[in-house]
């Protein structure tokens, strides 16, 4: 049986003419890349799969041709311990600077940088000071607010839209055609739908309906949608519900444990699976928020998701 | 915390107990050549004389990656500060990330083992000689008081080594160092008076050291609590009817209190407690927490106070009835080290995709795996997957 | 009362004790090395309960303690902090050696030395 890529690999634009959607902002950043040498830092904010990361790769590519590679480090806030690993690793990156292609310095992509605590940021923005002779930074975001001024100021921002819908069924269908795959274009809308606009979710649900046998009906999205959930947090909603608090907390930390994710990771998941519930109000925000900032003050994560289990239970329960 | 910060990083740093330490060494060079009968070693004396240390500096010196399991499951501000150093990592929820499992054999430092016994649950004596028994695996046990009937197997078949409270001169040495290198203008007759209080306890000098240092006059009652292992203190604390009766207990364990809170938050989650008293109790909890963490980070030790009061007016809140604390390894802290091949390999499984897809952790977990493992089950092959990991990840995520 | 001075880890000789004798300092925590004959004592050796059994044969067991820094010997009865000392340490540091200017150093050093050339072995 021949394997396959992912089709958010696959299909994952390389210049920045393939991306979908964002008209402004690639005319605005076709012009900036005119003059290389005057490309300032860059902010990307917007929703989840509207083409932030891509972007950034593709400026990269832009840039560097086919050593792209070579000259770009990616980064991850939420997946790096602490702000001096990432002050390390990009020191080490811009140390090294060759000046042989002709652009003047290196491009450091750091994604999520939302999820930083202020002191981190505050720190970052010295990072990029000190580094600015070689390295231009490209910070990408969800949530505009969450960045500090003295950064956002030191940044071309650019703000990424939802996607439009007859545009997204259109590229989805685009798709189907190449993978030689049948479909209802109802079922491709309800894609959009389900998805609310992100493209990788989209593209997913697509692949993953692609692999059942006959045409892509809206019956089977809306099944496999039903199924397929990267949400434990869910599950353990679910069990603090029908079982209690002690299972609930046991089934949590099994989950973190295995998964590798870290607490502030539980309360995201945990915001977007109490949605998914139905269960949202303004109490449960208002726990969801104290926690998050909690975590982020440095609480111990055992003590701070057992509080935040314990107090969304009793929300619940009345 | 000076205690962490000070906290020897070699063997030679290490102060007192040579005798111990000269044994210890011996042991794990035989154990290195597999001479030894012993499936590991058991450290044996009261707190604060260096057990923890001794065995933290000694994966330091040869390059073991060090692994702490609380027994009581309490989580020490120590345990998280020393995960920030190289080649240390402790299981805590705090440190599941790939890069802290490096192809290293471990040393699994489990302490206080006092109140283990039994091979009723899993994190019981069967658990430890299960865990002893790894082959990459080298573990520490400690405890104050082991009882010859209830941990008779743990003491047959692990090396017993034997450490005893410091002596003052051995404490002032500490005590020296710290001040020199804090440039502190701390008079002789302190030190000394803070040496020959400490019973030995080096933890107790260097937190007292540590309040001195940041103007609290030195009590005149100074007294280190020998013999009270920590399961003991919560309960009792736990029991306390009366607010000044709380407020002493904790005095007297301060350099423990973080110890005391999570222990506290361990009983009450397993308890069976009203769900809104639960959540109460929990706000006031998490609030401590915060609270001194910002204190061990800025050293704002003139809030210590307000935190001890309310850190016994929420012990009374704890039903004295319903709520006991028990010492125990969790079953999720614990399978972690078990399975540590199938985390790496769900580990390196992560990266890749991370790499290839350019997101986070949390996205690959979130928005890859659920589909890669619905595409799997329809028999549809994913490059760059083999069997094996699809496998490792099936079993992971159900 | 006969006194035999002892180092941790020097193995040394006890007259004839009798038979019913050797179990309980064994749990005691005195160690017998069976290739030489010969006793030593360890971190796990509880020196009081030794010396009780061994008082009744007239031997005081009494542990030559010395610097760890400078390997003199250390005279306890002499010390400002007895009073405040449990005694259980094999090893501590003498007077000359506290008082000078870089006595952690000092100690460093000294334990480097002595660690390796137990690893070397």
């Amino acid at each position: 049986m021949p394997s396959e890529l992912m089709w958010v690999e696959k299909y994952r634009p390389k210049t920045l003419d393939e991306v979908i959607d964002q008209r402004e902002i690639i005319i605005g950043l076709k012009k900036m890349l005119n003059e290389v040498s005057e490309m300032p830092h860059m902010l990307f904010s917007g929703p989840p799969g509207t083409g932030k990361t891509t972007v950034a790769l593709c400026i990269a590519r832009h840039l560097y041709n086919d050593a792209w590679r070579d000259h770009t480090l990616e980064l991850n806030a939420s997946d790096e311990r602490g702000i001096d690993v990432i002050r390390n690793k990009v020191k080490a990156f811009s140390q090294f600077f060759d000046r042989t292609l002709g652009i003047p310095f290196k491009l450091v992509i750091l994604d999520e940088a939302d999820m930083m605590t202020s002191e981190a940021q505050t720190a970052l923005r010295r990072i990029m000071e000190m580094t600015a002779r070689t390295t231009r930074f490209i910070l990408i975001c969800n949530y505009l607010s969450k960045i500090i001024s003295p950064i956002q100021s030191r940044c071309a921002v650019f703000r990424f839209k939802k996607l439009d819908r007859d545009d997204v069924v259109k590229y989805l269908s685009q798709i189907c055609e190449k993978e030689g795959v049948k479909y209802d274009e109802n079922a491709l809308k309800e894609i959009y739908e389900i998805t609310e606009g992100d493209l990788r979710r989209a593209l997913n649900l697509l692949q993953s309906a692609s692999s059942l046998k006959g045409k892509i009906t809206i019956e089977i999205v809306r099944k496999i949608a039903g199924e397929v959930s990267g949400n434990f947090m869910i599950d353990v909603l679910e069990t603090l519900i029908k079982e209690g608090y002690s299972p609930a907390r046991k089934k949590l930390f099994e989950y973190m444990i295995t998964l590798g994710l870290s607490g502030i990771d539980v309360i995201r998941l945990a915001m977007d699976a109490l949605d998914f519930m139905g269960k949202m109000n303004p109490k449960i925000a208002e726990i969801l928020a104290t926690y998050d900032f909690r975590l982020v003050e440095g609480g111990n994560e055992e003590i701070q998701l057992s509080a935040f289990l314990a107090a969304i239970h009793n929300e619940l329960r009345s | 915390m000076w205690v962490e910060k000070y906290r020897p990083k070699t063997l030679a740093e290490v102060v007192g107990n040579e005798q111990a330490k000269s044994e210890f060494v011996k042991w794990l060079s035989d154990w290195k050549k597999r001479k030894v009968k012993e499936l590991g070693v058991f450290f044996i004396g009261p707190q604060g004389v260096g057990k923890t240390s001794l065995a933290y500096a000694a994966a330091n010196d040869f390059g073991y990656q060090f692994i702490e399991l609380n027994a009581s499951d309490v989580r020490t501000e120590s345990a998280i500060l020393r995960k920030l150093a190289p080649i240390s990592g402790t299981i805590s929820l705090d440190s599941f990330s790939s890069s802290e499992f490096i192809r290293k054999d471990i040393m699994v430092f489990l302490d206080e083992v006092d109140g283990i016994y039994g091979h009723s649950d899993r994190g019981g004596l069967g658990a430890i000689m299960e865990l002893a028994r790894q082959r990459n695996i080298l573990l520490i046990l400690s405890a104050n008081f082991p009882d010859a009937v209830k941990h008779k197997e743990l003491l047959k078949n692990f090396k017993r080594i034997y450490l005893h409270p410091l002596s003052p001169r051995q404490i002032l040495i500490i005590l020296k160092r710290i001040c020199e290198t804090e440039h502190l203008n701390i008079s002789a007759d302190i030190l000394q008076k803070i040496s020959m209080k400490s019973r030995g306890d080096a933890r107790f000098a260097i937190n007292t050291l540590h309040m001195v240092a940041m103007g609290h006059p030195l009590p005149e009652d100074l007294e280190v609590n020998l013999t009270t292992p920590l399961a003991k203190t919560v309960n009792d604390l736990i029991q306390c009817k009366d607010h000044m009766e709380a407020i002493n207990k904790i005095s007297y364990s301060l350099s423990r209190i973080d110890e005391i809170y999570r222990a506290l938050s361990e009983a009450i989650a397993n308890s069976n407690l009203d769900t809104s008293k639960r959540a109460e109790i929990f706000d006031l909890i998490s609030k401590i927490d915060v609270f001194m963490r910002k204190i061990a980070k800025k050293g704002q030790w003139k809030i210590l106070r307000e935190v001890i009061y309310l850190l016994a007016s929420t012990s009374l809140l704890i039903p004295g009835d319903r709520v006991r604390y028990v010492e125990k390894i969790p079953d999720y802290v614990f399978s972690k080290v078990i399975y540590k091949s199938r985390s790496e390999k769900f580990n390196e499984i992560i990266n890749s995709l991370k790499r290839r897809l350019h997101c986070s952790r949390r996205k690959i977990v979130q928005y890859m795996l659920p589909y890669l493992a619905f595409l799997a089950k329809n028999n549809r092959r994913i490059s760059g997957l083999s069997k094996d990991d699809i496998n490792v990840m099936l079993s992971v995520l159900t | 009362m006969r006194t035999l001075n002892v180092e941790p880890n020097e193995k040394f000789k006890l007259p004839f004790i009798g038979k019913g004798v050797f179990p309980l300092l064994m749990s005691a925590g005195l160690k017998y090395d069976r290739k030489t004959k010969a006793f030593f004592i360890d971190s796990g050796t509880d020196l009081n309960a030794v010396n009780g059994i061994l008082s009744s044969r007239g031997i005081k067991l009494v542990i030559r303690r010395t610097c760890a820094i400078c390997g003199t010997p250390v005279k306890c009865e002499k010390c400002d902090f007895l009073s405040s000392c449990d005694q259980k340490q094999f090893f501590c540091i003498c007077k000359s050696c506290l008082n000078s200017e870089h006595v952690f150093l000092n100690y460093l050093e000294s334990q480097k030395r002595s660690l390796l050339s137990k690893v070397m072995k």
